[in-house]
């Protein structure tokens, strides 16, 4: 009987042990994830194009940015469909580039399907030789849904957007968190620089090709 | 003095022809063999099938529950099967289990058999359940900047050296690739009873590296209900399996002419 109260008593004392640290174990898991959230909201608004003195702003400007295609243009080559913005005009190319950034990964607002995935950070911009470089947060690798049409719609509606609306840049070069990456998500070469391919817009060809689309989240 | 001995040390000599001409007759027939399976074998086109992902790598995967990398096996599997059935060919896969490969190790699989053909199998998936149907890709360099596809350049002996550095190496094989994809699109069309279709080019990064026609096909869609139970399908699987024998066979028949000369 004794040696019964004692397993029991045991078996308790293990489950209760258990729920512990798994209690501790959780309230650490959301402690570090509202560290990481503040760590990256204060990121966010370090780079902030608002608080940097010579972001000098002119007007508005016309701009077309580049989203996922809707679900009627399954069947083409069209991965992309142009949405028309006003955004302010940097009068720097670097703040204006972000400017576009911005309103790509505030998605779309006429249909269509977002591109760039959601918390992703624009985490440095800077041109040379007429090449964009754009360092992205790694949340646009890691939060990536995957499949080649998929990371192929996000670098073009990327380099599709930049490239047309900001003179003298001719192709975009695109780093996670500071560094080259091999590839987005496993399938898109992000080793090398990107021109504009008019060839995945909406309307840009005639092409049929019965291409069902995917849409990013 | 005992003649015995000489007669011993004299009997080799005195029968030379028939030992001799025993083993040559043996060396030639050593050889012969030799010659001919090694001629078989250097005639015999390698093909690489690439089943993707693989290990902790599951790539996509279904509401049911099914991962991408085994349908990307089962798939690989069939193939080689039916490609097997043509002693012409010589079929070997990326991985034959389940275990994880970097794109790098692939490449350098294929291109250190010197493959005739490589041919990545993987399934696509989508948020909308709606999106269906297969997707056949090749590796095409951006045309606005092709100058990152140059050849490296440099001075030898009053001659000009030109070196393709590795992670290019499908540059020269764009045209036969693009072939390839062109075949197999055509051939599932028919297959799927598709009016249409077109095979899409773009800077993938496995494709880069591999130094041979290379295509990338996503034979379905995982996230699509219908598309699963079709790619999950053993008799779809073989159905499958002889389409993409007939576009291999049609490709190679066809493929001599089309490497570009670097």
């Amino acid at each position: 009987m004794n040696r019964k109260v004692l397993l029991i008593a045991l078996a308790v004392t293990l489950v209760l042990s258990l729920a512990g640290v798994w209690i501790l174990y959780r309230q650490e898991r959301a402690k570090q994830a509202a560290d990481r959230q503040e760590a990256q909201e204060a990121a966010a608004e370090a780079m902030a194009p608002a608080a940097t003195p010579d972001d000098v702003t002119q007007g508005e400007l016309r701009v077309k940015l580049y989203f996922r295609a809707p679900a009627q243009s399954a069947g083409t080559l069209a991965l992309l469909t142009p949405e028309v913005r006003m955004i302010p005009q940097s009068i720097r190319k670097e703040y204006l580039i972000r400017r576009i950034l911005e309103a790509l990964l505030a998605g779309p607002a006429k249909g269509g399907g977002r591109t760039i995935p959601k918390g992703t950070l624009v985490r440095q911009v800077f041109i040379t030789n007429n090449l964009a470089v754009i360092d992205f947060s790694r949340e646009i690798s890691v939060r990536h849904p995957g499949g080649v049409l998929g990371e192929m719609a996000t670098v073009y509606s990327i380099v599709n957007s930049v490239v047309d609306n900001v003179p003298g840049v001719d192709g975009v070069r695109i780093l996670v968190d500071g560094s080259e990456r091999s590839t987005l998500a496993g399938h898109l070469a992000l080793d090398r620089s990107f021109g504009a391919a008019p060839q995945f817009i909406a309307g840009a060809t005639g092409r049929d090709a019965l291409i069902q689309e995917e849409n990013l989240e | 003095m005992p003649p015995a001995p000489v007669a011993r040390l004299a009997s080799p000599a005195a029968r030379p022809a028939p030992r001799l001409l025993r083993r040559l007759a043996v060396a030639a027939a050593v050889w012969l063999a030799a010659t001919a399976l090694f001629g078989q074998t250097v005639d015999r086109k390698v093909i690489i099938l690439d089943p993707g992902h693989g290990g902790d790598d599951n790539g996509a995967r279904s509401a049911a529950g099914t991962f991408e990398k085994d349908v990307n096996l089962m798939l690989a599997k069939a193939l080689r099967k039916e490609l097997s059935q043509d002693s012409q060919l010589q079929v070997l896969l990326t991985r034959e289990g389940d275990q994880r490969l970097a794109l790098e190790e692939r490449a350098i699989h294929v291109n250190r058999l010197r493959a005739d053909l490589f041919f990545s199998i993987h399934c696509a998936h989508s948020p909308q359940e709606s999106a269906a149907g297969f997707l056949v890709y090749y590796f095409q360099p951006d045309a606005d900047q092709t100058d990152t596809y140059h050849y490296l350049k440099a001075p030898l002996g009053g001659r000009e050296l030109r070196v393709l550095p590795w992670n290019l190496a499908q540059f020269q094989w764009v045209p036969a690739s693009k072939e390839m994809a062109g075949i197999l699109q055509r051939r599932l069309n028919e297959f799927y009873s598709r009016s249409s279709g077109a095979p899409m080019g773009g800077p993938l990064k496995l494709l880069a590296t591999v130094n041979c026609p290379a295509v990338l096909l996503e034979a379905g869609h995982l996230s699509n209900p219908a598309d699963e139970q079709r790619l999950d399908d053993a008799g779809h699987q073989d159905a499958l399996a002889r389409v993409l024998r007939q576009a291999v066979a049609e490709f190679l028949k066809a493929s001599e002419p089309i490497r570009e000369t670097p």
